[in-house]
């Protein structure tokens, strides 16, 4: 039985009275064509059946979520290419243990350790995750308040504390606002917080740095300003892969895929490294533009630029705690 | 659910994003529900049929680039689980005699009436899910029920005006959902063709 997608739009606005004289008449003409049709008419919109389906799925839809997504909750936002199971508890909680010990020694490995490699990096201690955003017309919220503020009843207040404990704030586009209004997003010292920009993009912010993009978020062309630290993840999405501009200070970075860290905390210090994927620097002037390998670092100090292969990526993301997934 | 463009679903669920997972969870746990409802005549095992579906695609991150790839890709693992199920039902021995090739569930046609139905059902539902709690409950006896505003209004000890208001938001969140019939059919059209 073939059902045009236009007759299944007119069965949905049957059901919701929502039709003209006109399309009742073109349904009716559907109905008389066969007996097949007739069948499916008196099924689709028998409202007793209807309004039974839609509270049997209702009353069970949290519990089967919470259910489906349990097993796979371990392995959130990761990058490794496995997913864990849940099927022999003991060994999992085993590696929960292991889990908390390892991060744990990593912490005090990082505290004791602050000089990584001899880079300018700072790592920050007892990292929070805290944000402040500050909309298109300059009204600063925090992250959480905005969260808790749209919270609308137990259901809603559980979704937002549960992304709460998911330090990411999802970027919203706005098709209609005027191409000078920008929104930004901003972290005080020593916290960090996940951006995901309206493309797909991940930006994760380290302490004291903030990354500002348009409201009206081109998906041809994104674009966005960043100071401090920030790390950032491109697109996975083949038809989204348009050059990514990232400005910092007077000049720009374009990528069209992969990972890289930027760091411009003074004014007169820039440096760039590309993680995964290549990417492209015009410093703003009539030289040329620069280009970066994957484990190629740029660094601008005091106006001097020097380029450094074979960098140690870990070493230089390793201001990233748990939070800062993939 | 929360408001994410395309882009974001898909890219936060090829990394595994808690968010983009609960959010494609929800979008189509009626749609995959009402298939399997459909197929295996409400089978006392519905709820572990749709579990094994979603487990199959939360077990391929990384390889849809799209979200009509990922509807996609559950109604045929939802078609292909409940055929092996019903193959399977061995205590019912006529069951396994009717699925022979030629059994009316085994044609297109069937599984397509049922697909048609459960998405039939999906815009609704997942209209109503997005209402605040009285404003649904309003739609569901306006809508579902076919009462009258007065009645109602009278039920629930409101402003007949606050009916016909609310009423007024769920139309507008259906018709906000009915693109999704037209996306869908294109996209099931190129797997029945040859």
């Amino acid at each position: 039985m073939k059902t045009p997608e236009h007759i299944q739009q007119l069965l949905v606005r049957h059901i919701w009275n929502d039709l003209s004289a006109q399309e009742d008449a073109e349904l009716r003409a559907w109905r008389d064509l066969s007996e097949a049709n007739e069948r499916f008419f008196h099924k689709a919109t028998d409202r007793q059946e209807l309004q039974a389906a839609v509270e049997r799925m209702h009353a069970e839809e949290d519990r089967f979520v919470r259910k489906v997504l349990e097993p796979y909750a371990a392995t959130t936002g990761g990058s490794g290419a496995g997913v864990l199971r849940t099927s022999h508890p003991r060994s999992w909680k085993m590696l929960r243990i292991a889990a908390v010990l390892v991060i744990s020694l990593g912490s005090l490995y990082l505290i004791l350790n602050i000089d990584i490699g001899g880079t300018p990096h700072t790592v920050q201690h007892k990292t929070n995750f805290q944000a402040t955003f500050i909309s298109p017309e300059g009204v600063a919220m925090a992250v959480e308040d905005m969260k808790r503020g749209h919270a609308d009843g137990a259901k809603a207040a559980e979704r937002w504390r549960k992304e709460h404990e998911e330090p990411f704030f999802t970027a919203t586009n706005d098709p209609k606002a005027a191409a000078d209004k920008f929104s930004t997003l901003r972290t005080p010292e020593g916290a960090q917080y996940g951006l995901i920009l309206p493309d797909g993009s991940l930006a994760w912010l380290n302490g004291r740095s903030s990354v500002k993009y348009p409201a009206r978020f081109s998906l041809d062309s994104p674009r966005i300003f960043v100071s401090g630290e920030v790390c950032i993840e491109l697109t996975t999405i083949k038809a989204a892969r348009s050059p990514f501009y990232v400005i910092v200070e007077n000049m720009q970075l374009t990528a069209t895929e992969g990972r890289f860290n930027v760091q411009a905390n003074t004014a007169d210090s820039l440096i760039v490294t590309a993680l995964e994927g290549g990417l492209r620097l015009d410093t703003g002037s009539t030289a040329p533009p620069i280009l970066l390998h994957p484990h190629e670092q740029l660094r601008l100090i005091r106006g001097q630029l020097h380029v450094v292969k074979n960098v140690d990526i870990d070493k230089i993301i390793a201001w990233k705690i748990n939070g800062g997934k993939p | 659910m929360i408001p994410l463009s395309k882009q974001q679903i898909i890219g936060g669920f090829n990394r595994r994003d808690p968010t983009a997972r609960e959010w494609i969870c929800r979008k189509y746990y009626a749609y995959v529900r009402g298939i399997v409802e459909e197929i295996t005549g409400h089978s006392p095992e519905t709820m572990d049929l749709v579990g094994e579906v979603f487990r199959k695609l939360l077990d391929n991150p990384g390889r849809f680039k799209k979200l009509n790839m990922i509807r996609l890709f559950l109604f045929t693992t939802t078609r292909n689980i409940c055929l092996n199920y019903l193959r399977d039902k061995k205590h019912d021995p006529m069951q396994i005699e009717e699925l022979e090739p030629g059994h009316p569930l085994l044609t297109d046609n069937s599984m397509e009436e049922a697909e048609n139905l459960a998405a039939i059902r999906n815009v609704i539902y997942c209209a109503l899910q997005k209402l605040p709690a009285q404003t649904r409950q309003i739609a569901e006896l306006g809508y579902l029920q076919d009462l009258p505003n007065a009645e109602i209004a009278a039920r629930l000890g409101i402003a007949e005006k606050t009916v016909g208001n609310s009423k007024t938001i769920a139309l507008k969140l259906l018709r906000a959902e009915l693109p999704e019939i037209k996306r869908r059919f294109f996209l099931l059209l190129s797997t029945f063709l040859p």
